[in-house]
């Protein structure tokens, strides 16, 4: 997290708990990034390094970071909404490197003049280097302008589809139970239109198996949009560097990333600590299903099922 | 008797659903054990759970709901989830 600040301030952020203005405004420093960097370098094979915040272009000096990352040979993940001046800016220095984008956006519907301008001004820019991710939500929304917004601009024609998840305290607002199922029908019908142009979902994590019926789940499969249902975060490390297993759950613990020898040990860590939590499930029947017993299946959301649960102590 | 620190638990519709989190055992409840666990989880006196169960469920022998809790809190007490 370059920064907990972010120009939006949208009801269902499940990173709310850190965000600004619940937590001090907090902007990463280059020393810390530099420590993190050699510190997340030796980690993960995959050696992709998402930046994100809060808006991680208020950080005025992402674009040092990123140059910084190219140094170091790493695959690099921006998480933007593109809504500030800051990310026009970035997106024309860098829009030719081998960067990619996840553009958080809305309902184009609800930006305002200046949001429309900068975001329209990037997404020109970085085309094919940016996909857009959003929440479906249970209202009437049928979410056909992102099919329009991704071949207009030619964007990465990967499009990732999210639920309203809880934050461990209930800070936000999210999805209630009956509604997984609404949302579950309209991430159906999206993905029947996207396959007509190419285009395919991807999700967000903590979408359970349960919530789409089996056919829908069938023509998931059919159009290219194969549900995956997991629950497995990258460590997110605060501006101030420390590591929480995951936004929603920030506040159930936390250690600084000096404390563990590499990215590596606090994995283990923090996956040795939450595994029992994951056996608890979302309904009753988890207990039973084949699917989240043979682990393809998380039950949903880790912070939405520890909600209400008694005795939750990482230490 | 209280329930162990260990152990995370919560209730999912009319049921529990616990986890030791030492070991990760796992355990899911009945509708009546579920019921004895979170009125144990809230400090309840057993003649109060007794009471309880004898309305909730329409029982009338007192006696044979006592023994039938004693001997549910002794299966959980071996099991190492209450003490």
């Amino acid at each position: 997290m370059l920064t907990n600040y972010c120009n939006y301030k949208c009801s269902y952020c499940f990173g709310k708990d850190i965000m600004f203005p619940k937590s001090p405004r907090q902007l990463m420093t280059r020393d810390c990034f530099n420590g993190i960097v050699d510190w997340v370098k030796e980690g993960p094979s995959d050696r992709i390094f998402h930046l994100m915040g809060g808006e991680p272009t208020l950080n005025p000096d992402i674009d040092w970071m990123v140059a910084r990352l190219l140094e170091e040979d790493m695959n690099i993940l921006i998480f933007s909404n593109l809504a500030t001046p800051g990310a026009v800016e970035l997106a024309s220095k860098i829009a030719h490197l081998p960067v990619n984008w996840v553009v958080n956006v809305n309902d184009p519907a609800h930006w305002n003049t200046a949001q429309r301008k900068n975001i329209t001004a990037a997404l020109e820019l970085l085309r094919e280097r940016a996909c857009l991710t959003f929440n479906i939500m249970p209202d009437k929304d049928d979410n056909m302008w992102a099919l329009e917004y991704t071949q207009k601009y030619h964007l990465n024609n990967n499009i990732k589809v999210g639920f309203l998840l809880p934050t461990y305290n209930q800070t936000n607002v999210a999805l209630d139970d009956d509604e997984y199922t609404v949302v579950a029908a309209k991430v159906t019908r999206l993905a029947l239109e996207a396959a007509k142009f190419d285009i395919h979902l991807d999700y967000e994590c903590g979408i359970p198996t349960c919530a789409f019926t089996d056919e829908q789940l069938g023509i998931l499969w059919r159009c290219g949009s194969q549900l995956q249902s997991g629950c497995q975060s990258r460590l997110d490390i605060t501006p101030e560097g420390d590591v929480i297993y995951c936004l929603p759950l920030a506040t159930l613990g936390s250690k600084h990333y000096t404390e563990f020898d590499c990215y590596n040990d606090a994995c283990i860590w923090f996956e040795q600590r939450f595994a029992p939590y994951r056996k608890l499930g979302r309904r009753i029947e988890c207990a039973t299903c084949n699917l989240h017993n043979s682990m393809s299946c998380n039950a949903g959301c880790l912070a939405k099922n520890l909600i209400n649960c008694k005795n939750v102590n990482l230490s | 008797m209280k329930v162990l620190n260990n152990i995370s638990w919560k209730q999912l519709s009319d049921r529990v659903v616990a986890v030791d989190t030492n070991n990760g055992d796992y355990y899911t409840f009945n509708e009546v054990a579920s019921t004895i666990w979170v009125a144990l989880s809230e400090d309840k006196a057993i003649e109060d759970i007794v009471a309880q169960i004898m309305e909730e469920y329409d029982i009338i022998d007192a006696a044979k709901v006592r023994k039938d809790i004693d001997s549910q809190l002794a299966q959980w007490q071996e099991m190492k989830l209450i003490a």
